[in-house]
């Protein structure tokens, strides 16, 4: 890639996508005049409504067997001082419900003692404000009638009803308060107007220039793929970064003006001092730089197989409802920022807002959020820059199928799963794997291991019927030789030593996240090792090994080179297991297997290889003595530097020898 | 300058029924474009032509054959370097309309390597040429089309190419603008350029061109100067010639 050639890409785009009427309204005019426009348009509509009920006399009638009582109220009480006017009517239902009146009142007496019946209904706001003072009412009479029945007794009636003084104090600062406020709409506000703010650019550099025929003028010009996409990249980036700023300043404009307004009626002391924000503020900017990166290269990596505008608009319509979604989550009380939820995309960001507005954050926490956010983006982008193939994008050919919404008998049987459907199966399974399987296994435990497995099996194998893929290529069905199941098996044990090494380092980086991985691992200890053995172990050897190795390996190889495709799916298969500790070691072990499946053409060695590893770690959690024995005590607490070259040495030296018997090739001998 | 070597590009169609079916859309072409020389490319609709410049254009990858541009001596072999020889332009080139003519020729001249000073001294040089200076600073959306044709023609020369890969330039255009090009073809290769260019007009071609390259359905079917042609078809009249030499006489037009 040419930086020069980047640069010159970046100013074009900049130029063409700004001087767009449309870009203009959505970056400024939006966020500058509409948002602030409307939140105090409905500020003051809200204030005056809240005037007027204030303000509002309510009227309601009163029904009684003997009217001494009511008669006693009105004498004591001034019933305009609680907004209130009485009335008779015939029909108090009926006046009710006609909204004549907007409550009554009904005093029976029961056995001597007088019994209030209030009616009202709460769906009328004038009536349950009619409700509400009526209560006021009664309380202020039963108390005096309290008062005046403990006094005729001779008592003190004050000391009784008030045997303890209680008084609340809020110890909140002034900016806790504000934070509070802030933190239930900024995360929302924030994500989603980054969101409006790439979505346009992102169509219009990828669809928009296709469709309006210059893609093809770029492209007689000296410049590759991957600066075209990276440049379109910079720009969308850039006006998303652009429009969230203006947003904020618009939000802090108006929150400023909200305080204003609210702390003239409640008459609250002290100002806020906006230097308890700083740290808030810096790590909001990075959040939208962070958000900014991996937003633009999403949307980016739908709209740029759009051919037009309007299928573009199709394609991120779901992408954005996703996006809301998850960043609702900021909204919800009691989740808490872990290192886990750091990895998840969007509620990530929308969960740190809210943490830094309310003066809760963990350094290391902050880093990851905003680290996982540039890696997906970038990750993203470089993967689009590889896919992206202009000539297939811009002369016909469809470079990513996508077959699952055709109509099934249009679709023509045989073949392996194109691009496009694999990553929808990774999405949908990724969602249903942290959906679904996490609420099954909240709930069911143990059976829920096992329905998310099913899931990982079914997502796949249902849409690769579906599409009438061949079974027997996308799964890799053939026999192997026994050379692969030897080598399979040694390379497996020399990974393990390496994953092991692997876990440990990153462990000892992450320690809360290592406990989190290690309950998560004794959670898995069932009563019985071999029921243990068969959900842990033999399952995921044959569903995660049908989904990656399978499903996943087989459509990335018929697209990238072999080298490409067992990386990707590699990584792919580390994310899924959804720990920070585990990554490398699942990333390392997924890419022996794939490699295996590649070099074999089979699904048989890597289910073996699959179940041996997973194996491993139940024995080692029923047999832990047997194991440390086994392991010289690595993970024990005295670890020296000799021990972990060994471990690796060992790793390497079995990779080397697996691989070696991997690759025999069979000679003939002749005399 | 140019050589192409049994060029290949095969194209999956998606039929009704989404059955895919592969066909030859460029079928075993090789051609040879000289220092000096315009050569021009006639076929019908479909016949390849511009599946077969974009090969040469380096924009398709060819499904196999070799293509070799000479320059000098030297042998241009990645995809850069052949798109910094050559000028390419064709009838469905679109321009940035949110850019004025200036803008686009200095993002241009940038991509192609070329200094700030020495992209200004050649846009000015072009303006003059092209006659571009009454509107070169307006955005491309509010030029006429004979002005749109013109500042595409500028973009294509900004770099001065030695080779200039034309495909039908001239379609749809008024003869004015038409002319201008044709004349702007002529005076390149009175300075020793190269010209290759597709047309659909046969008389433009047999005007302009040193040799004359017949294809149809992806193959040629004839090639050599206007005369050879003629005396190979049989005929005066190019358009009969081409007509008898696929065995259908007048019928394809």
């Amino acid at each position: 890639m040419n930086l020069r050639n980047i640069k010159s890409l970046y100013k074009k785009e900049l130029l063409d996508v700004m001087r767009d009427k449309k870009t203009v309204i959505m970056m400024v005019v939006v966020p500058i005049i509409l948002y602030p426009l409307l939140i105090v348009l409905s500020l003051q509509v809200m204030s005056a409504i809240t005037t007027q009920m204030t303000e509002r006399t309510y009227i309601i009638s009163v029904y009684y067997d003997e009217d001494d009582i009511m008669k006693d109220i009105i004498a004591k009480y001034d019933l305009s001082d609680y907004s209130l006017k009485l009335v008779s009517t015939d029909e108090p239902e009926k006046a009710l419900a006609g909204e004549n009146i907007d409550a009554y009142l009904k005093i029976t007496n029961k056995g001597g003692k007088e019994n209030f019946e209030v009616y009202y209904i709460s769906s009328v706001t004038n009536s349950g404000y009619a409700a509400d003072r009526v209560s006021d009412l009664l309380s202020d009479y039963t108390k005096n009638l309290t008062k005046e029945k403990l006094e005729l007794a001779g008592l003190d009636s004050d000391e009784i009803l008030n045997p303890v003084d209680v008084t609340f104090e809020d110890t909140a600062t002034n900016e806790e308060t504000a934070g509070s406020l802030l933190s239930s709409i900024l995360p929302f506000m924030l994500i989603v107007s980054l969101l409006m703010g790439t979505m346009y650019p992102a169509i219009d550099t990828t669809a928009g220039e296709r469709e309006r025929g210059t893609l093809e003028t770029l492209l007689t010009l000296p410049v590759t793929n991957s600066e075209i996409i990276v440049s379109k990249f910079f720009v969308v980036a850039t006006i998303g970064i652009i429009s969230a700023l203006l947003n904020i300043i618009s939000i802090s404009g108006v929150g400023v003006y909200m305080y204003n307004m609210t702390s003239a009626y409640t008459n609250a002391s002290g100002g806020i001092s906006l230097s308890k924000f700083a740290p808030a503020i810096v790590v909001g900017i990075l959040c939208v730089f962070a958000f900014a990166i991996f937003i633009s290269a999403i949307t980016m990596c739908v709209t740029a197989f759009a051919k037009t505008y309007k299928e573009a608009n199709n394609y991120i319509t779901p992408l954005s409802l996703v996006v809301m979604f998850a960043s609702f989550i900021g909204f919800i009380p009691n989740i808490k920022l872990n290192e886990k939820a750091a990895l998840i995309p969007v509620a990530n960001i929308s969960l740190l807002i809210r943490d830094m507005l309310s003066f809760k954050y963990d350094a290391k926490v902050v880093l990851i959020v905003l680290l996982s956010n540039v890696f997906y983006g970038l990750a993203a982008i470089w993967f689009l820059g590889r896919i992206y193939n202009s000539e297939a994008i811009l002369f016909g050919e469809s470079a990513a199928g996508v077959q699952i919404f055709e109509r099934r008998k249009n679709i023509k049987p045989g073949g392996v799963p194109e691009l496009g459907d694999t990553v929808l199966v990774l999405f949908v399974t990724m969602f249903a794997m942290i959906y679904i399987g996490g609420a099954i296994q909240l709930k069911l435990g143990y059976f829920g291991v096992i329905g998310t497995q099913l899931l990982i099996l079914a997502i796949p194998l249902l849409v690769a019927l579906y599409t009438k893929k061949s079974l027997k290529k996308t799964y890799r069905i053939n026999s192997c030789g026994i050379k692969h199941i030897i080598g399979g098996i040694i390379m497996i044990v020399g990974a393990i030593f390496i994953g092991v090494v692997l876990t440990s380092i990153v462990g000892a980086l992450f320690p809360s996240s290592a406990s989190e991985a290690n309950e998560l691992q004794n959670s898995l200890i069932g009563d019985n090792i071999i029921s243990t053995l068969f959900v842990v172990a033999a399952l995921p050897a044959i569903c995660e090994e049908m989904m990656f190795r399978g499903y996943v390996l087989t459509a990335f190889e018929h697209k990238f080179k072999p080298k490409t495709a067992i990386f990707i799916s590699a990584c792919l298969f580390g994310i899924y297991h959804m720990s920070i500790v585990r990554f490398f070691a699942t990333a390392f072990l997924g890419y022996v297997i794939c490699y295996a499946a590649y070099k074999s053409k089979s699904i048989i060695p890597g289910m073996i290889m699959h179940f041996i590893n997973n194996a491993v770690s139940v024995l080692s959690l029923y047999y832990p003595e047997r194991f440390s024995r086994l392991f010289l005590s690595f993970i024990g607490e005295k670890v020296s530097l000799l021990d972990v070259f060994f471990f690796i040495l060992m790793g390497l030296l079995l990779l080397y020898a697996g691989y070696m018997i991997f690759n025999i090739k069979a000679k003939r001998y002749t005399d | 300058m140019l050589e192409a070597n049994n060029l290949v590009k095969t194209f999956i169609r998606n039929e009704k029924h989404n059955v895919k079916t592969s066909f030859n859309a460029v079928d075993d072409i090789s051609l040879k474009v000289s220092e000096g020389e315009i050569v021009g490319i006639i076929g019908p609709n479909g016949a390849g032509k511009t599946t077969l410049l974009r090969m040469l254009g380096s924009l398709m990858k060819p499904t196999s054959g070799s293509i070799d541009i000479n320059l000098d001596g030297t042998i241009l072999k990645t995809e850069i370097e052949i798109k910094k020889a050559i000028g390419y332009l064709s009838g469905n080139t679109k321009l940035y309309g949110r850019l004025s003519t200036r803008e686009l020729l200095t993002m241009a001249g940038k991509l192609y390597g070329m200094g700030e000073s020495e992209i200004k001294l050649r846009i000015s040089m072009i303006a003059k040429l092209l006659n571009l200076d009454s509107f070169i600073d307006n955005r491309i959306e509010k030029l006429s089309t004979g002005q749109t044709q013109r500042a595409s023609i500028s973009r294509c020369i900004i770099h001065d190419p030695r080779l200039y890969i034309f495909d039908e330039p001239t379609l749809g255009l008024d003869i004015i603008s038409s002319n201008a090009i044709v004349e702007f073809m002529l005076k390149e290769k009175s300075e020793g350029k190269a010209v290759l260019y597709s047309t659909h007009y046969m008389e433009e071609a047999e005007k302009l061109c040193d040799r004359i390259i017949m294809i149809n359905k992806g193959k040629i079917v004839a090639e050599g100067t206007v005369e050879a042609l003629k005396e190979i078809g049989n005929s005066d009249d190019l358009r009969v010639v081409f007509g008898n030499l696929i065995g259908r006489g007048e019928d394809w037009i």
